[in-house]
């Protein structure tokens, strides 16, 4: 008999897939014959531990789906390369937005060159190159009147912006706050008074009681102060 | 007769996934593991650290793979997850009782005869079937252990079905013969 052939006929014997009667004659002739016993263990041993490998195999896989769960479960997903870049740049925008807005607001408008005089003057000299913020009461006329709509101003007082550019000696921006250019404005002698006429849904700014300019709200250009 | 589009239920849906790893499907046999952790969890309430349920968890889950394999669980008739669960308690059952002293446990001055040979054999073995090539290996493992049929193992070894058996006593040839061949030496260092 041929190894292979032996081989075969070994494992259809381990396997019992021999008829009975092949089977009786079989493990007569490994009574009789010592080296055929010998291969008989020899190829059960090889399968029993071939099949203890194969367990091994499914316990390290199981272990390692463990691993990769327990890991998971720990990891806090990071961002990815191209990802993490965008956040940068995004945070960079962010700082330079914000610091651009606060520097902008300070200063009035880009057009402006004076920076905020947080603390009046205190000469009773013009001060051209400073600005100043302060809350002007709005004085309601006729509120009763015909035509009243009733919806404006819807604030008492509003935050105006006292700002000094040589290009823009008489101006003003009126949107929810309003900006005036004044050149010639002294804070502590001139009075400013912000006067608000229900009937005809305008703004009038009067300085001092003598001039007085009338204001159109919500442009964002600036104009120049007209009476 | 049933409706052509009615849904399947739980247990069809389990019989499909055993059916599956019978045939050798390894993300069937991922789902089915991942699906049923939460038994794991449920250990680790019940019988202590996350080690030893996840022992548990793992031997009930080769008990099963073996269980599918060899034919004896063809059909549920229930859900995966409550068969499962009786496995996993077994298993708890078999780590709690190893925690137990046993009454005739010998003293402590008295070691038992560990058989050395026996590991020393097992051992020896496991090195010669290193020794086989990747493919051969394959084949062996496939045959003995998950014991699917030539018609499966052909497609995942990339041989011709009508080769596999063929290949395989001659991989088992292959394999007694390196045992033969390294019996003597290694035994000898």
């Amino acid at each position: 008999m041929s190894d292979k052939n032996l081989t075969e006929r070994i494992d259809d014997y381990l396997s019992d897939a021999l008829s009975a009667a092949d089977r009786r004659a079989f493990e007569q002739q490994m009574q009789t014959d010592p080296v055929l016993q010998e291969e008989v263990e020899l190829q059960r041993a090889l399968i029993a531990q071939l099949r203890i490998r194969g367990a091994g195999n499914l316990k390290a896989q199981m272990r390692q789906w463990e691993t990769e769960s327990a890991g998971e479960a720990a990891r806090v997903r990071p961002l990815w390369p191209g990802r993490r870049i965008i956040w940068l740049a995004a945070s960079v925008v962010a700082v330079l937005s914000l610091g651009i807005w606060i520097w902008t607001v300070q200063r009035g408008t880009p057009g402006d060159e004076m920076a905020v005089q947080s603390k009046p003057p205190t000469t009773g000299e013009p001060v051209p190159s400073a600005g100043r913020v302060i809350r002007l009461p709005v004085e309601t006329a006729d509120r009763n009147g015909l035509g009243y709509a009733g919806d404006e101003p819807d604030r008492d007082s509003i935050w105006v912006r006292l700002l000094s550019n040589p290009a823009y000696p008489a101006h003003y921006r009126f949107t929810d706050s309003l900006y005036l250019y004044l050149s010639a404005y002294r804070p502590e002698q001139d009075q400013l008074r912000l006067r608000y006429d229900a009937r005809n849904n305008a703004y009038h700014l009067s300085i001092n009681d003598s001039v007085t300019y009338n204001l159109e709200k919500g442009f964002q250009r600036i104009r120049p102060l007209m009476k | 007769m049933k409706f052509p589009f009615t849904r399947k239920t739980a247990t069809e849906q389990d019989n499909e996934l055993i059916e599956r790893v019978r045939r050798g499907d390894r993300k069937a046999w991922e789902m089915i593991y991942k699906t049923n952790r939460w038994l794991q969890k449920n250990s680790i309430r019940q019988y202590g650290t996350e080690a030893d349920a996840e022992d548990i968890y793992q031997n009930a889950m080769l008990a099963l793979y073996e269980n599918i394999i060899s034919g004896r669980l063809q059909k549920l008739d229930g859900r995966l997850s409550t068969y499962l669960y009786g496995i996993v308690r077994n298993q708890a059952g078999q780590l709690l009782r190893s925690f137990r002293p046993k009454s005739h446990e010998l003293p402590e001055h008295v070691q038992e005869e560990v058989p050395v040979n026996i590991a020393r054999e097992d051992a020896f073995l496991q090195r010669q079937i290193d020794r086989l090539d990747d493919r051969c290996r394959q084949i062996l493992l496939l045959f003995y252990f998950e014991k699917q049929s030539a018609e499966d193992i052909g497609p995942q070894v990339g041989i011709p079905v009508d080769s596999v058996r063929k290949r395989k006593y001659e991989c088992l040839t292959k394999l007694k013969d390196l045992a033969r061949r390294y019996r003597n030496t290694e035994y000898d260092e």
